[in-house]
């Protein structure tokens, strides 16, 4: 049999499942995230205009 | 006579995830004067939910907002509400602050970790935040589902070039070294048997029936239900197979209609260990060297106990004998939060004859929509069209149970279906409301859960009883006796 390493979790998204990680002991890192900002359309043709994305 | 207000405020372009949604409505909804309160995402379905909750939420109101919906019994009321629930989503509620971002990674990651990065993004997102993972070192479980396939493959492909784990996507359990992610049970039994699993529930329907036999579980390796399709080519179940062989005495693989090459694939490489495949629904088993084919989750526990168990055998719960509804009552109706259960009904059913329909069918030729008023039905509450913007019924049972008590209700029901599962990540209170139900139709239930799980398996089990429910310990049981009832 191998040996084990120590699970890790890192959270990206809802905190819902930490409280289980922390009930089992589990270390565990909640990770910062939102959604990148969405540009709008407008906005995006005049910025393929100037060649930039 | 009182008289209630309505107010609605809407917050464009904002992310929030809906769980934490749900959780700010269960908070304002305690506030004095407010009858009713919810916040969600503005998707049609959302609004649609709110309409029948007997609100009257403005039109025109953007899938990308967030709509926050009051009655309380003053204007007054519904705007502190409001209030009370936009200071909660900008700063009182998002637990666990941290400074950490993926950027971090590498620096949090040790050689003698096994890192799983947990994803719970929409899936839009997904792509990006596993790829960024597997480049630091880390597994990742994607609990997320609507991950285009082509991501998923790519991501698959990357992880097995690197020896990484992509578990999932619409992944909802995994077990790491006896430890659960997501949905997953407080298991008693420790061992060293290994499952791959591309369905949740079947993951821990399979786990809790093993460990209420005896039969300890090390890891479940949730690969998600695309991974057996030929445009995956079970990348993932394969990667676990050979993982599983080097630590556990036999493994158990549960799936739902595998790609017949996958299968056979998946088959030839299991080996001289002690083996289970579980393909959900098949009507046949049969032994193929040291591995039992079966569509049957206790039939598979059964023959595990027979090849390694410690020589007893698994009871199968009797039957018991209830009052027969009268000849009026003939449909059949099932409501499920486990989208596995929910299909191993099916397939049990349609072999005893009840040809039930669902908007998950077991065979296609059953397939229905939201219309199926009057048909024998199966339905997965949990699927796409009944979450999208809502967190999941085993996180928020309330829709799932209000269907229950709705069909309680009918003189033309003769059986109720429904499962219930406890555990890590399930709502505190899975069967909360359902002491409303009416007692004409046959209530079946099955309870997937231990007494070591937060929410009691007796304790569940003895309120479901006080309701006149009969409860099975196994979904398969439960769908058999449902069956015989409608004979």
């Amino acid at each position: 049999m191998k040996e084990e390493k120590k699970l890790k979790v890192f959270n990206v998204g809802t905190s819902w499942f930490l409280k289980p990680l922390e009930d089992q002991g589990i270390e565990n890192y909640n990770l910062d995230w939102s959604p990148p900002a969405k540009i709008d359309k407008d906005i995006s043709s005049i910025l393929k205009k100037l060649g930039r994305k | 006579m009182i008289y209630l207000e309505e107010k609605y405020h809407v917050i464009e372009g904002r992310y929030i995830d809906s769980v934490l949604l749900m959780q700010i409505s269960r908070e304002i909804e305690k506030m004095q004067g407010v009858s009713k309160a919810s916040c969600m995402v503005a998707t049609a379905e959302n609004i649609s939910f709110l309409e029948m909750a007997g609100f009257h939420p403005p039109s025109g109101v953007s899938g990308n907002s967030i709509i926050i919906a009051v009655e309380a019994e003053s204007g007054q009321k519904c705007e502190e509400a409001i209030n009370g629930a936009i200071r909660l989503i900008d700063t009182g509620m998002v637990q666990h602050k941290t400074s950490y971002t993926l950027d971090d990674l590498p620096d949090l990651i040790t050689p003698d970790d096994f890192p799983v990065v947990f994803i719970s993004t929409p899936g839009e997102y997904v792509y990006d935040v596993a790829n960024k993972s597997l480049d630091s070192g880390a597994n990742v479980h994607i609990f997320s589902s609507n991950v285009p396939i082509d991501q998923e493959l790519r991501l698959k492909t990357k992880g097995a070039s690197k020896g990484l784990f992509v578990m999932g996507p619409d992944c909802g359990t995994s077990i790491i070294n006896g430890k659960g992610l997501g949905f997953a049970n407080a298991l008693e039994v420790k061992g060293d048997i290994g499952i791959i699993g591309s369905s949740g529930t079947g993951i821990q329907e399979l786990s809790v029936l093993m460990d209420r036999n005896g039969l300890g579980i090390s890891y479940a390796i949730g690969v998600g239900s695309n991974d057996l399709k030929e445009s995956i080519n079970g990348i993932m179940s394969k990667q676990a197979l050979n993982f599983l062989k080097e630590r556990c005495s036999a493994i158990a693989l549960v799936c739902k209609k595998p790609d017949p090459s996958v299968e056979k694939t998946l088959l030839e490489s299991m080996g001289d260990i002690p083996s289970v495949f579980i393909s959900l629904g098949r009507d046949k088993q049969y032994s193929t060297g040291n591995t039992y084919v079966t569509g049957n989750i206790d039939d598979a526990v059964s023959h595990l106990m027979s090849k390694i168990g410690k020589g007893h055998k698994v009871q199968q719960e009797a039957f018991p004998k209830v009052k027969e509804p009268g000849k009026e009552r003939k449909l059949l109706r099932g409501f499920f939060v486990g989208g596995s259960l929910c299909y191993q009904a099916q397939a049990i059913l349609h072999g005893m004859g009840v040809h039930v329909y669902s908007n998950a069918p077991a065979d296609n030729q059953y397939k229905v929509k939201k219309d199926f008023d009057n048909l024998d039905v199966c339905i997965d509450t949990g699927s796409e069209e009944y979450v999208a913007g809502k967190p999941h019924p085993m996180i928020d049972p309330v829709s799932r149970n209000s269907f229950l008590v709705k069909e309680s209700g009918r003189t033309d029901v003769r059986v109720i279906l429904f499962d219930v599962i406890l555990g890590y990540g399930s709502a505190e209170d899975p069967i909360a409301g359902l002491d409303q139900m009416k007692s004409g139709p046959v209530l079946v239930a099955s309870i997937c859960g231990t007494e070591k799980d937060s929410q009691g398996y007796q304790s569940i089990r003895r309120r479901l009883e006080d309701r006149g429910v009969v409860v099975f310990r196994s979904a398969a049981r439960a769908a058999e006796y449902a069956g015989t009832m409608m004979r």
